[in-house]
C-alpha cells in the first residue's frame, strides 16, 4: 500500500512517464480514495504549467539582435 | 559595422561545422545568431544573470578552439551547450559555490515535514483558488516571487528546472548537458518543483512571497 508520502515522492516520476504499469496502478488507486493527494497532484501539475508560462528574462525571439552578434564576435576576435 | 549577409548554406549543420573549422566570420555570426539565446539561458540557469555573459563568451572561445575536434556524436547545439555547462560549473567551483548533488539520498526538506510518522498528510495541501497558470500569474508579485525563488535554488536544481520546464529540453538531454544521471535529474527536478509548489501555496494562503 502506498502512503501519501510515497505519492508525493513519486509524483515527478509519474508525470515524466518513468514508472511501471504496476506502480501506476497503485498510484492512481491511491488518488481515487485520497482527496489530499488528488489535490497535491492536481496542484503540482498546475505548478509545472505555471513555471512553463513564466516569461524568460530575455525574449528568445528577439535575442540576439545584430548589435549583440557584433559584440560577441568582436570579443571572440580579440581573444583569439 | 555592417553585418555581412549570412549565406544560407549554413542552415546545413555540416556546412556550418566546416565553416567554423575554417574560422569563417559568416559561419561564426550564423552560429552566434542560432545559439547565443539558448547558451545564455543555460548559463544564466547555472551561474545566474550577472556572470552568464562571461561564461557564454568563454564558451564561444572554447568552441572556436576545439571545433576541429568535434566528433559529431551529438548535434552541434548540444555539443555547444555541454561546453557552456562545463564552463558554468567550473566557474561555480572557482567561486566555491556547491555544484555537488546536495545530499540527494535524504528526504526532501520541503515536503518531509508535511507527513506524520505513518506517511499520511500531517499538514495537507491547502486548496488553491486559482486553477490555471494565467490566474496565478495575473499578479506581478507572484511572478517575481517565482523568478526570485528559481534564482535562489541550489545551482543544479535551478539549472535542471530551467532547462526542463522553461527551455523544453527532455530529461535525457538535461542529463547529457549537466552530466548527471537520469535518476538524479528526476530528484533535482522534483525538489525544485516542490519548492515552487510551496511558494505558490504560501502565496495563495497569505498573498506574500516566502523564499525560505
Amino acid at each position: 500500500m502506498l502512503t501519501c508520502k510515497d505519492i508525493s515522492e513519486t509524483a515527478t516520476d509519474h508525470l515524466e512517464g518513468k514508472t511501471s504499469f504496476a506502480s501506476r496502478l497503485s498510484f492512481y488507486l491511491h488518488l481515487l480514495y485520497c482527496k489530499y493527494c488528488r489535490r497535491y497532484y492536481r496542484q503540482m501539475k498546475l505548478t509545472i504549467r505555471t513555471i512553463q508560462k513564466l516569461p524568460e528574462a530575455k525574449d528568445s525571439e528577439e535575442f540576439p539582435d545584430d548589435a549583440e552578434i557584433d559584440r560577441v564576435f568582436e570579443k571572440l576576435r580579440e581573444q583569439s | 559595422m555592417n553585418s555581412p549577409t549570412i549565406p544560407n548554406e549554413y542552415t546545413s549543420e555540416d556546412n556550418l561545422i566546416a565553416g567554423l573549422i575554417r574560422q569563417d566570420e559568416a559561419a561564426f555570426r550564423f552560429a552566434i545568431k542560432q545559439y547565443q539565446g539558448p547558451m545564455f539561458a543555460l548559463a544564466q540557469g547555472i551561474v545566474g544573470m550577472k556572470i552568464a555573459d562571461e561564461v557564454v563568451q568563454e564558451a564561444w572561445f572554447s568552441v572556436m578552439k576545439s571545433i576541429a575536434k568535434f566528433q559529431r556524436r551529438s548535434t552541434l547545439k548540444s555539443w555547444i551547450l555541454t561546453i557552456v555547462a562545463n564552463e558554468a560549473k567550473t566557474r561555480l567551483r572557482k567561486e566555491k559555490r556547491e555544484v555537488s548533488l546536495e545530499a540527494l539520498s535524504s528526504d526532501d526538506p520541503d515536503m518531509q515535514s508535511r507527513f506524520d510518522d505513518s506517511g499520511h498528510w500531517g499538514q495537507p495541501p491547502s486548496d488553491w483558488q486559482a486553477d490555471a497558470p494565467e490566474a496565478l500569474l495575473s499578479t506581478d508579485q507572484l511572478k517575481s516571487c517565482l523568478d526570485r525563488t528559481i534564482s535562489l535554488l541550489p545551482a543544479l536544481q535551478g539549472a535542471t528546472l530551467n532547462l526542463k520546464e522553461r527551455q523544453g529540453y527532455s530529461l535525457n538531454q538535461v542529463c547529457n548537458i549537466l552530466d548527471v544521471s537520469e535518476s538524479n535529474v528526476r530528484v533535482l527536478l522534483h525538489r525544485a518543483r516542490n519548492r515552487l509548489y510551496k511558494v505558490i501555496e504560501h502565496f495563495q494562503e497569505t498573498g506574500e512571497c516566502c523564499t525560505e
